[in-house]
């Protein structure tokens, strides 16, 4: 896990997702902020949770963050009143969330902290922009449960990816989810710069566009285009990339499947890897039928991290999964509790 | 809430009250505040509202001098946020935690900053000066290095420095631990130092939160100074974008407005590449009648007119060349959406209901009426005289009436009228020619060579045939037009 500060270098925003609760993403964090320490400042935020703190698995003490002196934390009002550390308020941002305001402060004083960010998209960037202006060389978001969003490129530059013996009691289907997550996430981009900029103007005004082989497009007035199978299956005649706003859902795919076989050879474009909600066997299907789907811009995930120890009071062979990890996926894999 | 006196939401969005004040570049949160609060000025409040015509001519005056500096008091503007829940807190005793501390800090801070540029202003409203916050400063950064960010500093208590050297050295020894076990006993040492901190922490709030209370005037002064600024930029601007001049007050009831224009009318005009065409009128106490055919532009009128007089009597500057006018007590307008006129009776009633508060409001009061196309929704004859008789009843009291419609007729001698020019002084065979040439826009062609102009009529007038002389342009069948000339030979 040594490798991870290298990893991490040349990226100024880093993204922390997990594959589960407990897989050890707060592990992964307080070992990059105790290999940072004296080397970067560091900001850190998280993305808004989803009452994680509240429904955690009693007797299995969940780790804090203890963060440095002179470190930066974007969190909500009410959770920086619950950190420890001596804290110098210096900036308020205007995001509101349930828990209050989201206020950037300085700790004073090593310690621990309660982080809990901005949890739309936007925002998280603004945020990560203010903590690099007030000086960090680095802003970490800590991921919250079931989401991925912080992935997104246009929040994040690198990703570090979490999973563990939390996820299955079955380490051969951790091993399976945890590989097609990252073979989701880390899908192939288009490449083609005219495409790239159509699809652009596509996104630009509108949820759903069509561009054909003549590089004309059109766009469809749509308010989302999550149950928008009908019109992709209706305007898929001659178009060479179908462009989809937001969610690209199961459900979608497979309604386009089932209404038309029209979709062979043509690229779905999706904005990011963060926006693709996919079961691997949808996807494999729509693969097999002769879909194509890429994203515009591509999520950067650096490593996966391994716990090999649940919760649950069961734990995987360390070396094994190790191992059997690192044969499926082409990224770096550490193990967070061993020492490699 | 609105004060119905002076209409209620749907009729000033009607008359385009509701654009003005989202055209409003109203900053800061107290500035919105003011904004909220803005009401007419009352008869025996002239001189108030005279002051504030002064107030915007003022900061009109020193804006167009010295752009520069209105720029930079605009940037801090944008900083400024609402601490008004901290100073109630502060008030009723609480104490504050570090981040409303801190916020109430940045304001002192931004608002030295806002009171120097104030100053340089050079223009002489008492509302808008800020007074010096040193005190609070002081209080709120004691190392006096007047910096953005704030902690509890070592400096409020020597106990809290103690405490802190402590836990300093303890996390330096858990720094270098590198033993497991050592470290988690080191980490419950140091829980124990942080609730000293805390607790020590919490006096040091309560102490500044007392003393802050003493100082409370002041902010309080301040946030209204600035709301006061904000606001009173707001109207000065506006009145720069649409062409708004200073209006007089008039102690008679009497109202004058050359070329008044009505701003969310003539944007919408503008987008369509066309020109608002500015009205002028004359009108005093009694019944003014306006007529002219449909498409006539009446209903632009008289949202015109109430707009500017409604805003001139609330403190704004109004968008004419000239304009005079008094305080009224009341504003009615009554006009029905085209769209309801089809909901007949029914709308009728809703106006009669309406005629009643007005008649009520005439005979406590002085005010301004506008009345659209009253009676529109019942039969033409019955119409008639329906508005014959309010524009006769309403003639007699105390207040200006301005009434718009389309049937002839219902001028008295001892009434004002005007008309819309309309197609009066148009060529006709010329129109006429042009629309045949070009029949799918005949419209838009027509509405082009309508003059909205309103004209003063004496007492010896020619009904306009601006009616006919539609059907005519528009080609309407040659033997209707022939029917319909000699009815009205007839009524001649």
């Amino acid at each position: 896990m040594s490798k991870i500060l290298e990893l991490l270098k040349d990226y100024r925003t880093i993204s922390i997702i997990g594959m589960a609760k407990n897989v050890g993403k707060t592990t992964v964090l307080n070992y990059i902020l105790s290999k940072a320490r004296g080397k970067y400042t560091l900001g850190l935020t998280s993305i808004g949770r989803d009452g994680e703190e509240y429904d955690q698995v009693a007797f299995f003490p969940k780790p804090r963050i203890y963060i440095a002196k002179g470190s930066y934390i974007a969190t909500a009002k009410e959770a920086l009143l619950n950190s420890d550390i001596t804290k110098e308020i210096v900036a308020t941002t205007g995001f509101d969330t349930p828990m209050g305001e989201i206020v950037i402060a300085k700790a004073l004083s090593d310690g621990y902290v309660d982080l809990a960010g901005p949890s739309i998209n936007s925002e998280m960037a603004k945020v990560c922009n203010l903590l690099l202006k007030l000086g960090c060389d680095k802003a970490i978001i800590d991921g919250a449960l079931s989401r991925k969003t912080q992935a997104s490129p246009s929040v994040s530059e690198a990703t570090i990816l979490a999973t563990g013996a939390a996820l299955s009691y079955d380490m051969e289907e951790t091993i399976r989810k945890t590989a097609f997550t990252v073979k989701l996430l880390s899908i192939e981009a288009e490449k083609d710069k005219e495409i790239l900029k159509l699809a652009q103007n596509i996104l630009d005004n509108s949820r759903l566009g069509f561009i054909y082989k003549d590089k004309r497009y059109k766009t469809i007035e749509l308010p989302t285009a999550i149950d928008s199978s009908k019109e992709i299956v209706e305007n898929l005649e001659g178009a060479t990339h179908v462009v989809i706003k937001g969610v690209v859902s199961d459900k979608l795919i497979e309604d386009v499947m089932r209404g038309t076989d029209k979709y062979k050879g043509v690229a779905f474009l999706a904005e990011d890897s963060t926006k693709l909600f996919l079961q691997e066997e949808t996807f494999l299907k729509f693969q097999k039928g002769g879909g194509i789907l890429k994203v515009l811009k591509p999520v950067n995930l650096v490593c996966v991290t391994i716990n090999p120890v649940s919760s649950l009071n069961y734990q995987y062979d360390k070396k094994e999964f190790l191992e059997r990890l690192k044969r499926e996926i082409s990224i770096p894999v550490f193990d967070v509790m061993g020492g490699d | 809430m609105i004060n119905i006196k002076f209409l209620t939401e749907k009729e000033r969005e009607q008359i385009g009250f509701n654009y003005i004040m989202a055209r409003l570049q109203v900053i800061t949160p107290y500035g919105k505040e003011e904004m909220k609060n803005v009401k007419p000025f009352k008869r025996e409040e002239k001189e108030k509202v005279i002051k504030e015509y002064d107030y915007i001519e003022l900061m009109r005056g020193s804006l167009e001098k010295d752009k520069e500096l209105f720029y930079k008091i605009l940037k801090i503007l944008f900083k400024i946020k609402d601490i008004r829940n901290s100073v109630k807190k502060c008030k009723t005793g609480e104490i504050l935690d570090e981040v409303e501390l801190y916020e109430i800090k940045i304001f002192c801070l931004l608002s030295e900053e806002l009171r120097t540029f104030i100053e340089r202003l050079k223009v002489d409203i008492e509302d808008i000066k800020l007074k010096s916050v040193k005190p609070i400063l002081d209080l709120l950064d004691p190392q006096k290095k007047r910096i953005a960010t704030f902690h509890i500093y070592d400096e409020y208590s020597q106990r809290l420095k103690e405490i802190r050297e402590k836990k300093r050295e303890i996390e330096r020894q858990i720094f270098l631990e590198t033993e497991k076990e050592k470290i988690e006993k080191l980490k419950e040492k140091r829980l124990e130092i942080v609730v000293l901190e805390q607790q020590e922490e919490l006096e040091v709030k309560k102490r500044i939160s007392k003393e802050l209370f003493s100082y409370i005037s002041i902010l309080e002064a301040n946030i209204k100074a600035i709301g006061r600024f904000d606001f009173l930029m707001a109207k000065t601007k506006l009145s720069m974008e649409y062409g708004g001049i200073k209006p007089k007050i008039n102690e008679d009831l009497e109202i004058n407005f050359t070329n008044v224009i009505n701003p969310q009318v003539s944007d919408i005009l503008k987008a369509q590449g066309k020109k608002f065409t500015p009205i002028s009128l004359k009108i005093k106490n009694g019944t003014t009648v306006i007529t002219g055919a449909n498409m006539g532009g009446k209903t632009v009128a008289l949202k015109t007119i109430t707009l500017n007089l409604l805003l001139g009597i609330m403190g704004f500057f109004v968008f004419a060349e000239e304009a005079s006018f008094p305080i009224v007590d009341f504003i009615h307008f009554v006009s029905e959406d085209l769209q309801s006129v089809s909901r007949g009776l029914s709308s009728f009633g809703a106006e009669v209901i309406k005629l009643k508060e007005i008649i009520e409001d005439v005979k406590k009061g002085s005010g301004f009426i506008a009345l659209d196309e009253i009676a529109r929704g019942t039969n033409p004859e019955e119409g008639l005289y329906i508005v014959k008789a309010i524009s006769k009843y309403l003639n007699s009291f105390p207040s200006i009436t301005l009434l718009a419609t389309h049937y002839d007729g219902v001028v008295e001698e001892n009434m004002i009228h005007y008309q819309v020019v309309g197609l009066k002084n148009v060529d006709f065979e010329m129109l006429k020619q042009k629309i045949s040439m070009n029949r799918s826009n005949s419209i838009e062609i027509l509405q082009e060579y309508m003059d909205y102009n309103l004209e003063r009529v004496d007492s010896f007038y020619e009904v306009p045939k601006d009616a006919l002389n539609i059907c005519r342009i528009l080609s309407l069948e040659e033997e209707v037009i022939k029917l319909a000339e000699k009815y009205y030979e007839k009524e001649e």
